[in-house]
């Protein structure tokens, strides 16, 4: 069988699969998907929030746009699979979040813990992750695009200029912004502790 | 401070859980991708039925292509909703719809008047400019813009021109969540909803001819200009006889599809097709064949054999004889598939139960055309069965050996727990049932 990567952060398929994956090989077509999956879900659910079949839908919808332009992916020694993907997955997310109304629902009440709840570790854990994830969805669409490619996806500036058309600077410029935004709501968890 | 080179801590990021995929998301996707591709090329209707037969193959997936259109009616029109549902927009309706591959459904219904009928699977959301229905399994009516709200209460409402926009949801079966900017309501089956801009919905039982005292702000809300109770009454009587006929229509549509989809709905077994429709097939070189469980996971049919009332000795030894019999037969179509020119290191990656497609991929379509041709009048005892593999192409040898399958299969099990036990067991056909065309030889592309 093809070998099926881990899914650290940084694994890439190998380029024998991939060969195989552009001549739509089903073992090797799953590997690529398997490979990729995880990390186009965890990008997607934090971009559109926790509605599975939404995620489910944008990362079906990535992978099929994946397969239909696979056969002229070419890596010319800078291209990584992941970038190109990640990039697919993010602009599908900018275009549901574009057309899709606010969310009604208030995160707030998923900090309402109760300060039982607030003395072990995993409380605290979750704590941090909801604090994140409010603070995260509070920034614009596209800032926290920026800092999700390159915080939990680990792309390159020049890769997040060009995945989401906007220059280097403003690559910066957001991913500041984000990072001060959401630092001051980690901040507010531990001092309301 | 706070700057480009100052990323989160590792530890704090993972905080934020992410979503994770379904473990089978990866073979559902790849199905997919695969069923798109053959389907997005029209101009060889074969490979749209050859995609058929892998859809059939993976049926235990419930798997569904996206589907997405937009409409403007200009008379009654009937709309399919993916695999979600139908929906009967009349004159003037304007929708969009987009249904995901996980049953996720999206309409987006702009003005005008239309019944959805929804099947149950996954959110299915109307948006209209004044609020979103959420829906799980019903039947509903929306009704957008021309619903006939009195002037006074609009009036009353104090939102002037923008009241022509109002929406009226009406439940004849299951519930909805109707949603706007000032609250949600739920509507129950017999239950109406009207929504006027800036104001809370409001919830009232249905209308029915045989009401005596329904509530004063209903009556009011419902009446169109200068109608009168007993003409409200009509109307809504009129719209329930409709609502008799709609029925009506969607069951006849629905067992329509089914009797074309659902091989089950013969009267005799799947793998057995009467004289009269192996002459049919004969004239459409078509082929029709149920496939064993075999490949990666080869079981007899477990839901089955319970059924059936197979001891678990039994199921033992049909177990064991299902493992030898799909090891040889996968073994002969990898061997079909090296000698139609596929790698042996290839063959050892493909999934042996797409081995028989990606076999067919290699093969040139006239070649597939002709043994299809070829088996077909056979079957129908239009020609002579062939008795001997001698100047078969490994592709002929390959179809021949997939669709001699089901029946080798039952022989073997047969020997194992007893004929009748494996017939039983087989039932109207094994797992996979597949109806597959590529053409007659000589046959257009188009």
């Amino acid at each position: 069988m093809v070998p099926v990567p881990k899914n650290s952060i940084s694994s890439e398929l190998d380029e024998l699969t991939l060969r195989r994956a552009q001549r739509a090989e089903t073992a090797a077509s799953t590997a690529l998907v398997r490979c990729y999956e995880r990390r186009v879900f965890a990008l997607l659910g934090r971009m559109v929030g926790r509605d599975r079949a939404l995620v489910e839908d944008l990362a079906q919808e990535t992978f099929l746009r994946v397969f239909r332009a696979l056969p002229k992916f070419t890596l010319d020694g800078r291209a990584r699979l992941s970038t190109w993907i990640l990039t697919i997955a993010t602009r599908l997310a900018l275009d549901e979040l574009a057309r899709k109304r606010p969310q009604s629902v208030s995160l707030d009440d998923v900090l309402q813990l109760p300060s039982s709840a607030r003395s072990d570790g995993g409380a605290e854990a979750r704590a941090i992750g909801s604090a994140i994830e409010r603070a995260a969805s509070n920034l614009g669409h596209e800032q926290r695009a920026v800092f999700l490619l390159r915080d939990y996806h680990e792309l390159e500036y020049e890769e997040i200029s060009s995945a989401l058309g906007i220059d280097i600077g403003t690559v910066k410029s957001r991913l500041h912004r984000a990072r001060a935004t959401l630092k001051q709501a980690l901040a507010e968890v531990h001092h309301g502790q | 401070m706070v700057n480009e080179e100052d990323p989160f801590e590792p530890e704090l990021l993972g905080a934020w859980q992410p979503v994770d995929p379904a473990s089978d998301f990866a073979t559902q996707v790849v199905a997919a991708s695969q069923a798109e591709r053959s389907s997005a090329k029209p101009r060889w209707p074969w490979l749209a039925a050859a995609a058929a037969s892998i859809l059939l193959l993976i049926g235990v997936t419930q798997l569904h292509l996206p589907a997405t259109g937009s409409v403007v009616a200009s008379g009654r029109q009937t709309l399919a909703l993916g695999h979600r549902g139908t929906a009967v927009a009349e004159a003037g309706a304007a929708v969009d719809w987009e249904v995901g591959a996980s049953g996720r459904a999206r309409i987006a219904q702009r003005s005008g008047n239309v019944f959805y009928r929804v099947e149950r699977g996954g959110p299915f959301v109307v948006s209209t400019p004044l609020g979103e229905v959420e829906v799980k399994g019903t039947c509903f009516r929306v009704e957008v813009d021309k619903m006939g709200l009195t002037k006074g209460s609009l009036s009353a409402a104090g939102v002037g021109a923008l009241a022509a926009s109002a929406l009226l949801v009406t439940v004849y079966e299951g519930r909805v969540l109707l949603a706007s900017e000032r609250g949600k309501a739920e509507v129950a089956a017999g239950q109406q909803a009207s929504l006027r801009a800036g104001e809370m919905a409001m919830v009232h039982d249905s209308l029915q001819a045989g009401d005596k005292a329904p509530a004063t702000n209903v009556a009011t809300t419902l009446l169109a200009p200068g109608e009168t109770r007993e003409q409200l009454l009509a109307r809504v009587a009129a719209e329930q006889a409709e609502l008799v006929r709609l029925r009506k229509q969607m069951q006849d549509l629905e067992a329509e599809k089914s009797s074309k989809l659902d091989p089950n709905s013969l009267d005799h077994p799947f793998y057995a097709p009467s004289q009269a429709e192996l002459l049919q097939m004969a004239k459409e070189c078509k082929l029709s064949w149920d496939d064993p469980s075999l490949g990666t996971r080869a079981t007899i049919p477990m839901k089955q054999a319970r059924k059936v009332g197979l001891t678990a000795e039994e199921i033992d030894q049909a177990q064991r004889t299902t493992a030898e019999f799909n090891k040889q037969y996968v073994a002969d179509l990898k061997k079909f598939y090296t000698e139609v020119g596929g790698e042996k290191t290839v063959a050892d990656t493909i999934d042996p139960a797409n081995l028989w497609w990606e076999i067919s991929q290699k093969t040139d379509q006239t070649e597939m055309r002709q043994i299809y041709q070829r088996m077909a009048q056979e079957r129908a005892g239009l020609a002579q069965p062939s008795v001997s593999s001698e100047g078969q192409s490994p592709t002929e040898r390959m179809m021949r050996r997939v669709l001699k399958a089901g029946d080798d299969y039952e022989a073997v099990v047969g020997q194992a727990i007893g004929p009748d036990l494996a017939h039983k067991l087989r039932d109207k056909g094994w797992g996979s049932r597949h109806n597959s065309s590529y053409g007659c030889p000589g046959e257009e592309d188009e």
